[in-house]
């Protein structure tokens, strides 16, 4: 307990995977193993699932005080190496640790207009405060027309969007993932819905500055750091964050992805000034989500 | 007598348009719909309903948009409910602001459906600024009819819209009913042959005078074609006054000499069916 005060400023994780047994259970775990274990590096015992509440300790002694829980959608469901973890699965876990959880809802572009109305289901019904997608899983840039509903969607419910940009890590010869999701992909959605706060994830890695450049153009396009960690993070993005991008960046995990006790470790190591950190842990995330 | 639809009416030509010089029409003549006459002229052809379009265009491409506001068209619905129905003209570049106003005009004004003339924007109807607007009219149950034939002659815009873009957009959203304007003219059978495939494309067979109608066209209404199963049922007649007139165009339909069934689905019931409209 001693540890939770480790931490003084309490941090809000933007983005963060349920990894219960449960939820491993719908994953495709045997296919995705090599994946995490070897490329990631998460500890083998991981993908057996980790309780919730070793995951609340884990984000005690990190000193995160909330983490928004993603209802994944990844690919349309059919193949095998395919998932989508229940929107009640996360909302259970939510309801459960209100103070610590809040959820968001995955989006599958195939779904069409039944996607749509689960997405709308998911906040209002079940109170989640955002979307969150996987162009790469599906094979269709951002700018792509089949996403337009669910952005006009998100401008209606006054959610933010949360996207994985960047390349795509994950590969297997059987089921192929090809990267389309580039940075500057969402400088064509911004401009068609500059009432859409969106959030490029994944720090747009490795175009970390086109990812800078179509922020810093767009009042509501938002950078989640994420899911690489932070020692190996280009010194232009530190120093986007710790000056004149001080208001565009969320901090996140991508759980397991980063341990949140190395995350905020490293996070720490970075000295950025305290009222760039503060923002960045936190304030940037309420404004944005309207927590 | 089975009762006939009038399904387009624009309410406000938009004689601003050059396409007027080059027909040689008169800008004085062409006035807004003076609803007493148009009833009149109704009541005098048996015709029970005609649908107004509150008709969005603009003058050429990037030019001034020539608008009639969904607000200029609803007192006279409402004033005669039995006999007109509203169509939302649209300008598919305003993002959010068109959502708004589709869901206005079909949840507070109760119009039946929306109209848009995609030529005029420049952007094929397939185009990604469409998408959210089809969404819309899929959560509201409303139909949209598109002009997909070629666009207006001399009009300062390119033609962006063919049939066979609407492919694309029916294959997505199943639960849409999608109709195409002017009968895809001059891709007529591509018309045809979308609406053969898809259970929710339809045709308006409007702008063009019933005595030039193609054998396409005639023959799918017919249900001739052998893959053909419910033509009958998928094509709606109207004037897209003032470019046709109501006694003029009713006259040439009459020469075509359909089966008293087929013709009954052609001039009312099936726009009654489509559009929603009370018996």
């Amino acid at each position: 307990m001693v540890q939770q005060d480790t931490y003084e400023m309490k941090a809000i994780d933007f983005g963060t995977n349920l990894f219960t047994e449960e939820a491993n259970r719908i994953r495709p775990k045997e296919h995705l193993r090599q994946f995490y274990t070897q490329k990631i590096g998460i500890e083998p015992r991981m993908m057996e699932g980790i309780s919730v509440e070793e995951m609340l300790e884990k984000m005690d002694r990190a000193g995160i005080e909330i983490a928004l829980l993603i209802a994944t959608k990844a690919g349309p469901l059919g193949p095998p190496y395919t998932y989508h973890l229940p929107y009640k699965m996360v909302a259970d876990v939510v309801n459960k640790y209100p103070d610590r959880f809040r959820g968001l809802a995955g989006i599958d572009p195939t779904e069409g207009m039944k996607g749509v109305r689960q997405l709308e289901y998911a906040i209002k019904s079940l109170g989640f405060v955002g979307a969150h997608l996987y162009p790469h899983w599906f094979g269709l840039a951002p700018d792509n027309a089949k996403y337009y509903p669910f952005y006009a969607k998100c401008i209606e419910l006054d959610i933010p969007i949360e996207m994985q940009i960047g390349h795509c890590l994950l590969y297997t010869p059987d089921y192929p993932l090809r990267s389309v999701g580039r940075p500057i992909t969402l400088d064509t959605v911004a401009c068609d819905f500059p009432e859409l706060r969106l959030i490029g994830i994944h720090i747009g890695y490795p175009w970390t500055e086109e990812m800078i450049s179509v922020a810093w153009k767009h009042p509501n396009i938002y950078i989640g750091a994420d899911a690489y960690a932070p020692k190996y993070w280009q010194e232009c993005f530190v120093h986007f964050i710790n000056t004149w991008g001080q208001d565009k960046v969320l901090f996140g995990s991508d759980f397991p992805l980063i341990e949140f006790e190395r995350l905020r470790r490293e996070v720490e190591g970075l000295n950025l000034r305290p009222e760039a950190k503060r923002k960045f842990l936190r304030e940037n995330a309420k404004k944005v989500f309207k927590l | 007598m089975a009762r006939i639809v009038d399904v387009s009416v624009n309410f406000r030509p938009h004689t601003e348009v050059k396409f007027y010089d080059y027909m040689g029409l008169s800008r004085e003549a062409s006035r807004p719909l003076d609803p007493q006459a148009y009833i009149a002229e109704m009541d005098r052809l048996g015709v029970a309903m005609a649908g107004l379009i509150a008709n969005v265009s603009a003058n050429g491409i990037g030019g001034g948009v020539l608008m009639t506001h969904v607000d200029e068209v609803a007192p006279v619905v409402k004033q005669y409910p039995d006999r007109f129905f509203g169509w939302v003209g649209i300008n598919p570049l305003k993002g959010m602001e068109t959502l708004r106003y589709i869901h206005y005009g079909v949840r507070t004004l109760g119009f039946k459906g929306v109209h848009c003339y995609p030529h005029w924007f420049g952007l094929p109807v397939n185009d990604r600024i469409y998408y959210p607007i089809y969404a819309k009219c899929c959560e509201l149950g409303v139909p949209i009819a598109l002009q997909v034939g070629t666009n207006t002659p001399r009009s300062g815009a390119k033609c962006v819209a063919r049939p066979i873009l609407l492919d694309d957009v029916a294959f997505h959203f199943p639960e849409l009913k999608l109709i195409g304007l002017h009968i895809g003219w001059p891709w007529t059978y591509e018309m045809t042959m979308l609406a053969r495939n898809y259970e929710n494309v339809f045709i308006i067979a409007d702008a063009h005078p019933p005595r030039e109608w193609e054998r396409p066209l005639l023959d799918y209404i017919t249900q001739k074609e052998w893959i053909n199963k419910d033509g009958s049922y998928k094509v709606m007649w109207g004037t897209d006054w003032p470019v046709q007139k109501l006694d003029q165009s009713l006259e040439e339909v009459e020469t075509l000499s359909f089966p008293v069934e087929i013709k009954a689905r052609l001039l009312g019931e099936n726009a009654i069916r489509i559009m929603g409209l009370a018996r």
